[in-house]
């Protein structure tokens, strides 16, 4: 029996061996390689990574990055409150939750572009609404000290769709039993949420804060989209980085080099967000 | 199986593709040239039969008017598609040796050196020395040359930055005429007075962050002449000039009085939105190339106004900030390139060619707002605008742009982005300028 499991993994090992850990092997391998575009790679060791400490680009997609983690922990908390909100069945719930779930159905490309005109100073919906009551508009997408939280409002906003669903798929699966045992001990409502749902919803944090960190690692579009007409170098993350890169240094070791950084902090924090879990 | 075996058969599966990895970028060295020219590079047979599929950027009536233009070539058919984002589309196709189109039409001669270097690109030689002494500037083919000595773009269109578009009934709202702003002293003062009557004195497109760059062109040429604008393509020293510097200086005097706006409406706008902020009298000014007069006039049709050039709006070249510099006007173009595995390269190299000549360039003159390369496109079917462009330009003499030929041509990002930053925060004129210096200085030495 358990060889026939084993022969049976062989295809999807390979599969996955052939398409996944291939690439990010080679991936690593040029890492270490300089590689001119139409030229030869040569081993070259540390370079790029050397060239990193003084690369303000290199620094501010990274810091940039570490900003929009702020996604994770923004997203986790709408989405559940959204998820309780309709779980308790108010009116209109079946209205909300598509509306809710929006974010994640529509392309990132056209929440780009969606949300480039509805914050639109001159033209845009939320600054007439915000000068009826005396704000002054604001280029929260275009300035330079703003656009990266207006950035992580946006990721949040794209991805809560996800993260709530999970929720109330999970909050659904509760059985009853155990608010009706919470009812008759005299629990509070607060208590009865801290004490038997959110300890019942355990998988769905996993879930969720696995995922929501893959997501912002590697988010690219919507800020492909802020670009306009040239890549926009303040809103940069790790993986537009490399992008940017392999645009204009025509050269594939760099570039594989920040992806090498990107696949290394992705591994690291899902395998800690694992083990933390398990 | 226990949890350990397949523990250990991945480890295997993973060791083993890692020795297939090393093994690969092992034995690609020995097979590469360290350099390849790009006639060592292979290139695929080409394949017959398709339209020549052409990417370009124009779009609106812009690209309605190529559309037409390439309409008349009968050679083989062609089919014009629009790539909002071109250089990313290009270069994708190029690294991944999977291209899909035939022709591009680019406006960065520095770029396309940099592709033809690498073997990216089909040598235009031949195409090159017959269009050659029709040129109406060298220039256009130099821009394009690598240092291999090869062409790789056919020059097909000129442009120019000539000055400020300036709506006359907007001046003339706050008591005005075209004439004040002639002098920077009087741009400065007409700001002042537009601001005081509710319109916006100069539009800037800064969203866009390419139009900036103009601006400061402007700026660069008014203080320091055509030699200094030049120079700061290739010379890392020319940045230490102090004319430099203040460049971005005077830039954020004119912001913060105002000159382009408030801030967060200026940063906001996009370049094709002002258009019809112009013609509408909501902005005054515009400093904007050439083709604006085709977005000018289709933009008054949409409106439903007249707006004629030379009475409703004239052209009035950058002001003058002290005596003795001469202002050139600011010129560059557009090349056609054809990358190295085109499918259909053969027909490809042909149309490249009929773009750099008189019948394809002599249909887009005549639906006006673009400047020809080639010499025997008749005058007499250029626009009166276009003749004063052309006449400005013979008078004053032409610098080419700096953002587009800077040397590596990534620093272009970099200019647009300081500029932006600028716009943003004219307070931190200095440090954002330090800043570009020390990036331009330490990537032009090769850093």
């Amino acid at each position: 029996m358990a060889r026939t499991i084993s022969f049976l993994l062989i295809p999807g090992l390979a599969l996955v061996g052939f398409f996944v850990i291939y690439p990010i092997f080679f991936n690593f391998v040029l890492a270490f390689m300089v590689w001119p575009l139409g030229g030869a790679p040569q081993f070259c060791g540390l370079c790029h990574f050397q060239k990193f400490v003084d690369d303000a680009r290199f620094q501010k997609a990274f810091l940039n990055t570490v900003m929009l983690l702020l996604v994770i922990p923004l997203s986790i908390a709408v989405g559940l409150a959204f998820a309780v909100l309709v779980h308790a069945r108010p009116l209109g719930y079946f209205v909300m939750a598509p509306l809710i779930a929006a974010g994640m159905v529509i392309p990132p490309s056209v929440v780009g572009i969606a949300w480039i005109l509805s914050l639109d100073p001159r033209i845009g919906a939320y600054n007439v609404l915000l000068s009826a009551f005396g704000v002054p508009p604001k280029a929260y997408l275009f300035d330079p000290q703003l656009q990266i939280y207006a950035l992580v409002l946006l990721a949040t906003w794209s991805w809560v769709g996800f993260t709530f669903i999970t929720f109330l798929a999970n909050l659904e699966s509760i059985p009853r039993t155990l608010y009706e045992s919470a009812s008759i001990d005299g629990a509070s409502r607060l208590q009865t949420f801290v004490h038997v749902t959110l300890p019942q919803l355990r998988p769905a944090f996993i879930i969720n804060s696995i995922m929501s960190i893959l997501y912002v690692l590697r988010l690219f579009d919507i800020i492909y989209v802020l670009g306009a007409e040239s890549p926009p170098l303040n809103l940069m993350n790790l993986a537009y980085y490399v992008y940017y890169l392999l645009q204009y240094s025509f050269e594939l070791g760099g570039p594989s080099a920040v992806a090498a950084v990107l696949t290394s902090l992705s591994l690291a924090i899902t395998y800690i967000a694992i083990r933390r879990a398990l | 199986m226990g949890r350990g075996a397949l523990v250990g058969i991945i480890i295997i599966v993973v060791i083993v593709l890692a020795a297939l990895a090393w093994f690969a970028s092992q034995q690609a060295q020995p097979q590469q040239p360290a350099a390849p020219t790009p006639a060592e590079t292979p290139s695929p047979a080409p394949t017959q039969g398709g339209p020549v599929v052409i990417y370009g950027q124009w779009a609106g009536v812009e690209g309605e008017n190529f559309e037409r233009a390439i309409s008349l070539y009968r050679e083989s058919p062609v089919e014009y598609v629009i790539q909002e984002k071109i250089w990313d589309v290009v270069t994708q196709q190029l690294f991944a040796g999977n291209v899909q189109f035939d022709v591009a039409l680019l406006p960065w001669p520095q770029r396309i050196v940099e592709l033809g270097e690498r073997g990216l690109l089909e040598p235009l030689d031949d195409v090159a020395s017959r269009l050659e002494a029709d040129l109406v500037n060298r220039y256009f083919l130099e821009a394009v040359r690598g240092r291999d000595g090869s062409y790789y773009a056919v020059p097909i269109k000129m442009w120019a930055k000539p000055g400020i578009w300036v709506n006359v009934k907007a001046l003339e709202r706050a008591g005005l005429t075209p004439d004040d702003v002639r002098t920077f002293e009087g741009l400065l003062a007409a700001c002042e007075k537009l601001s005081a009557a509710g319109i916006q004195p100069l539009a800037s497109g800064a969203a866009d962050k390419w139009p900036l760059s103009d601006i400061w062109e402007h700026m660069l040429i008014m203080l320091g002449g055509a030699e200094l604008h030049d120079a700061l393509t290739y010379d890392p020293a020319a940045w230490d000039r102090p004319e430099v510097r203040e460049s971005f200086r005077l830039l954020a005097e004119m912001l913060k009085r105002g000159c382009f706006g408030d801030r967060d409406l200026r940063i906001s706008e996009k370049w094709e939105a002002q258009v019809p902020r112009l013609v509408k009298g909501e902005v005054a000014m515009y400093p904007m190339g050439n083709w604006i007069t085709l977005f000018i006039a289709k933009s008054a049709e949409e409106l439903g106004v007249t707006f004629e050039p030379g009475k409703d709006y004239v052209l009035v070249p950058w002001p003058s900030y002290r005596e003795g510099i001469t202002q050139p006007i600011i010129a560059g173009g557009d090349w056609a390139i054809v990358p190295k595995n085109a499918p259909n390269k053969a027909a490809a190299i042909r149309f490249a060619e009929w773009l750099g000549g008189p019948e394809y360039q002599g249909a887009m003159v005549e639906a006006g707002g673009y400047l020809p390369t080639n010499k025997r496109v008749p005058s007499d079917v250029m626009s009166p605008v276009d003749q004063t462009i052309l006449s400005l330009a013979s008078e004053r003499g032409v610098v080419v742009d700096l953002d587009d030929n800077i040397r590596p041509s990534e620093l272009q990002q970099e200019i647009w982005n300081a500029l932006f930053e600028l716009w943003a925060n004219p307070d931190n004129w200095s440090q954002i300028f330090d800043g570009l210096k020390s990036t331009v200085q330490s990537r032009m030495g090769g850093g």
